[in-house]
């Protein structure tokens, strides 16, 4: 038997302990490849998707590398110092460090190369299941058609065997590195007793304080903050674990315990501080994965009540007075009567364009109605009942004075103008009092009309109207539908038919699909590269395990002997095993809540995710209680397993 | 001639903070001659082990010299060590450290393997080996199908295949059963006797060392008495049980 022969040998019948390593990678490698070939599925690429939902797409890839990498480099550690007793042995008999570093070499190439090769085959196989749920998540028209796009494949080899290249080599590095004494060093040196300094807790609080404050405080610089809020959490997270908890094991230990918890408290402070770093990145991932998931669920959710704040109108036709084309309304009844959508209420409301002098002294377009005509669509909005709770009831308007409506969501707390506002209508300058701003949009979002809305009285209204020029008047025909949802196609007919006019159109439902498409985007990639982080966070935690099984087992003997039964040893690991796995969630837990008012800045959410939040948070412990119920049952079993020998 | 021989062996953990450092070994001489079966006894933390560690090559000494044949190990490179170990140094372990994913015949072909070696000549010569050990039967088959006994005898033959000069036995019955550990001993001394293997044996069992021909007692790293065999290995084996009666009754 040759040398590599032998080595060879010995990888394939080790095989089993790397099955799900192997798997793992694959894994990794297929959803890369996925979202790469649809990414570049020449469908795709020229068309269907919006520019924004492609961008979401291409940055998910960059996580899932990244994070590939990570991935692949932590778990094949670990996975070669569950075999540094073998190693050791072979340097004992005499094998070079030289000769043993190449094999792991080879051998890690193999790894990765089978990891592509069936990680693509994977991916081709699932690539037509994955275009089909894409289309029904971005519902899409049409079906896209299947497509393997050479440079996917191309992409895919490249990255992942660079990845495997380097991580074969940082393989072959460290066990070059080891002695063959580590066949002998099963009586690992003793563990230092774990200790806490104040400092470092001081530092570790101070550290989640501000990363917390940054977070909550209200900021428009949301991306420039989101990297110190990282580092300061994480920090403080590691410190959490490595020192407060040691400080509260400690000061437990103190006080006379009983029995078991005696123990649960003793082992766990060695678990907590030997194993920090893990239990900080699994807090952090498990963080990521529930904010994310939580805020895009939550989103979704509003996304409906969202679309009807940015364009209260379902149907929207704004034509000018200077133009002459005209648009019919009995046509539009007409098209929404073919696709089978029922008309709810409808107005035709006259508005002027003026501009109004800001705090800063600029003059911005406002759009000019008069109190009638905005309660008559606010009694047109109310048909839809979850508009109630957005437009408010006005007070009666004196002359001289206004209501100014500042959109959502644009402007929220600061004022636009001084109390006592000069308005320009057409060469004329009035002073109006601005009775109150309120946060709404009452006209549908356009390009082509000002973003403001003034109400003022029907007499100030009727007066300044007559003095305007033609160009500034518009006159706007709207109309609420039963269902708005389904009016897709409707709204697409009208928008053919007026094209060629001078008018602008809009309508709820065009807002709505497409955020609720890069949603579907977001929650699509969020839900594949959850499952990878929750696979990381759990299988992390367990590798950790793995690598004081011995330790136990010795430790475990000794209780037997000491007269501990078996149901003793497990409530003891059930309860340490817990506890390391869901202190990190519930940690999480608190960072998301956090997190998730931060990002409640950004996009301006109103409180209801925080019930996805739970359902999300609710999901992840179920699972994760999946992976304790196994770890905790296996690590039993191969612990106490010699025990009895 | 000498296949062994250690002079002042020393050996100091801790050597970088002298205030927790520890002497494990204290100057240990130690000679095993060609075809010589040595037997190395002491009570747990006398050192064994760390002399063991030294004399494989497994860990480096503070002071003093160590040759294995013509070789001085304090001089040696890592690369140059594993080379060593693996043409002029056999071992058996007290927990037989075989190979699980390999079969019984091809973890004794391993140390040839890692030699480069191959073909019929080695194939025939694990063939006879484990013919020898009464392990032609089981030979197709992994480590966990057979018997403590059985894998300690396939630890043996691959401790033997090379020819080495001297084989490194370290606490060998440690984990056997009575009868698995007296036809083990016997073995050791028949190969020692027929094919005059130098063998050096770590032990703190007195039944065992009493199948060596000569016993080192070692105590607190240094040595501390040595024992020859003279008649049958009955009156050798109270020789050693006296001689522990000293090195414990002077203890206290």
């Amino acid at each position: 038997m040759m040398w590599l022969s032998f080595a060879f040998k010995n990888s394939v019948r080790s095989l089993r302990r790397y099955v799900n390593y192997l798997a793992a990678c694959s894994f990794a490698v297929m959803i890369f490849y996925m979202f790469s070939a649809f990414v570049l599925n020449p469908a795709v690429h020229h068309g269907y998707m919006t520019h924004t939902a492609q961008q979401v797409l291409a940055s998910c890839q960059f996580i899932v590398i990244v994070f590939a990498a990570f991935f692949i480099f932590f778990f094949h550690s670990g996975l070669l110092r569950l075999r540094s007793k073998e190693f050791g042995l072979l340097l004992t008999l005499g094998i070079i460090p030289k000769q043993m570093g190449r094999w792991i070499f080879f051998e890690s190439l193999i790894l990765g190369f089978v990891s592509i090769v069936s990680g693509m085959i994977l991916g081709l196989l699932f690539s037509k299941l994955f275009l089909l749920t894409m289309a029904a998540a971005l519902q899409l028209p049409h079906v896209i058609p299947f497509a393997v796009p050479p440079a996917s494949v191309l992409l895919t080899a490249v990255f992942f065997g660079a990845l495997f290249l380097c991580e074969a080599y940082l393989a072959s590095r460290r066990v070059m590195g080891l002695s063959p004494t580590a066949l002998f060093v099963e009586q690992r040196s003793a563990q230092k007793v774990p200790r806490y300094s104040v400092w470092w807790i001081v530092i570790g609080l101070t550290c989640l304080g501000a990363g917390y404050y940054m977070a909550v405080s209200e900021s428009r610089e949301f991306i420039r903050d989101l990297i110190p809020i990282l580092i300061l959490t994480s920090a403080g997270t590691y410190f959490l674990y490595s020192q407060v908890l040691i400080m509260i094991l400690t000061v437990l230990r103190r006080r006379a315990l009983s029995g078991v918890s005696l123990l649960v408290v003793s082992r766990l402070m060695y678990r907590l501080k030997d194993n920090a770093r893990v239990l900080t990145v699994v807090t952090m991932l498990t963080a990521v994965v529930l904010t994310s998931m939580g805020s895009v669920l939550g989103l979704q959710q509003i996304v409906g009540e969202n679309s009807l704040r940015v364009n209260p109108m379902n149907v929207m036709i704004a034509s000018n007075a200077a133009n002459s084309t005209h648009f019919s309304a009995t046509r539009l009844r007409h098209i929404l009567n073919t696709h089978g959508v029922r008309i709810a209420a409808e107005n035709t409301s006259s508005i002027f364009v003026a501009t109004l002098r800001t705090m800063s002294g600029q003059w911005v377009g406002v759009q000019v109605m008069s109190l009638s005509t905005y309660n008559s669509l606010r009694a047109e909005f109310l048909t839809d009942s979850r508009l109630k709770k957005y437009i408010p009831a006005l007070p009666r308007i004196r002359t001289a004075h206004a209501e100014l409506m500042v959109p959502y969501p644009l402007i929220v707390s600061k004022r636009l103008t001084p109390i006592r506002a000069e308005l320009k209508i057409g060469r004329a300058v009035e002073t109006i009092h601005i009775q109150k701003q309120s946060n709404v949009r009452v006209v549908d979002e356009s390009n082509q009309l000002p973003d403001f809305e003034l109400v003022v009285s029907n007499e100030d209204y009727r007066k300044w109207e007559l003095d305007i020029p033609k160009s500034m008047k518009w006159t706007i025909y709207s109309a609420m539908l039963s269902h708005w949802v389904k009016s897709r196609s409707a709204v697409r007919q009208i928008q053919d038919a007026v094209a060629s006019r001078n008018l602008a159109v809009s309508a709820t439902v065009t807002g709505f699909k497409q955020t609720q498409e890069l949603l579907s985007v977001m929650l699509f990639s969020g839900f594949f590269i959850s499952t990878l982080f929750f696979l990381t966070a759990g299988g992390s935690i367990y590798f950790r395990l793995d690598s004081r099984l011995e330790e136990d087992r010795k430790q475990f003997r000794t209780f037997q002997r000491l007269g501990l039964q078996r149901k003793e040893i497990g409530r003891l690991l059930s309860i340490e095993l817990l506890l390391l796995f869901f202190v990190p969630v519930g940690v999480a837990l608190v960072h998301s809540t956090v997190a998730i008012i931060d990002l409640g800045h950004l996009v301006l959410l109103s409180a209801g995710e925080w019930g996805i939040l739970a359902i999300v948070a609710a999901v992840y412990c179920i699972l994760m209680f999946i992976f304790f119920g196994v770890s905790r049952i296996k690590y039993l079993q191969r612990a106490m397993n010699q025990t009895m020998g | 001639m000498n296949v062994l021989r250690a002079k002042g062996l020393t050996k100091v953990y801790g050597t970088k903070n002298p205030g927790s450092s520890k002497t494990a070994l204290n100057g240990i001489d130690l000679v095993v001659r060609s075809s010589e079966f040595v037997g190395i006894m002491g009570p747990s933390g006398s050192g064994k082990t760390t002399l063991l560690n030294l004399l494989a090559g497994l860990d480096q000494a503070t002071s003093g010299e160590l040759w294995i044949q013509d070789t001085n190990m304090s001089k040696c490179t890592p690369e140059q060590m594993a080379v060593l170990r693996r043409k002029s140094i056999g071992f058996v372990f007290q927990d037989y450290n075989l190979l699980d994913t390999l079969t019984l015949f091809e973890n004794v072909t391993l140390p040839l393997a890692l030699d480069g070696q191959r073909g019929k000549k080695v194939n025939q010569r694990a063939e006879e080996l484990l013919e020898y050990l009464g392990l032609r039967d089981v030979m197709r088959q992994y480590p966990y199908e057979v018997s403590g006994g059985q894998q300690q005898r396939t630890a043996v033959a691959r401790a033997l295949i090379h020819n080495p000069a001297l084989i490194l036995a370290d606490e060998p019955t440690g984990n056997l059963d009575s009868g698995s550990a007296r036809s083990l001993l016997e073995l050791l001394q028949r190969l020692n006797q027929e094919n005059g293997t130098s063998i050096l044996l770590v032990t703190h069992d007195p039944f065992s060392a009493s199948y060596c021909q000569r016993i080192v007692f070692i105590r607190d790293g240094s040595v501390f008495a040595n024992l020859e065999k003279a008649d049958s290995r009955e009156s050798f084996f109270r020789e050693i049980l006296d001689t522990l009666g000293v090195l414990e009754g002077t203890q206290q």
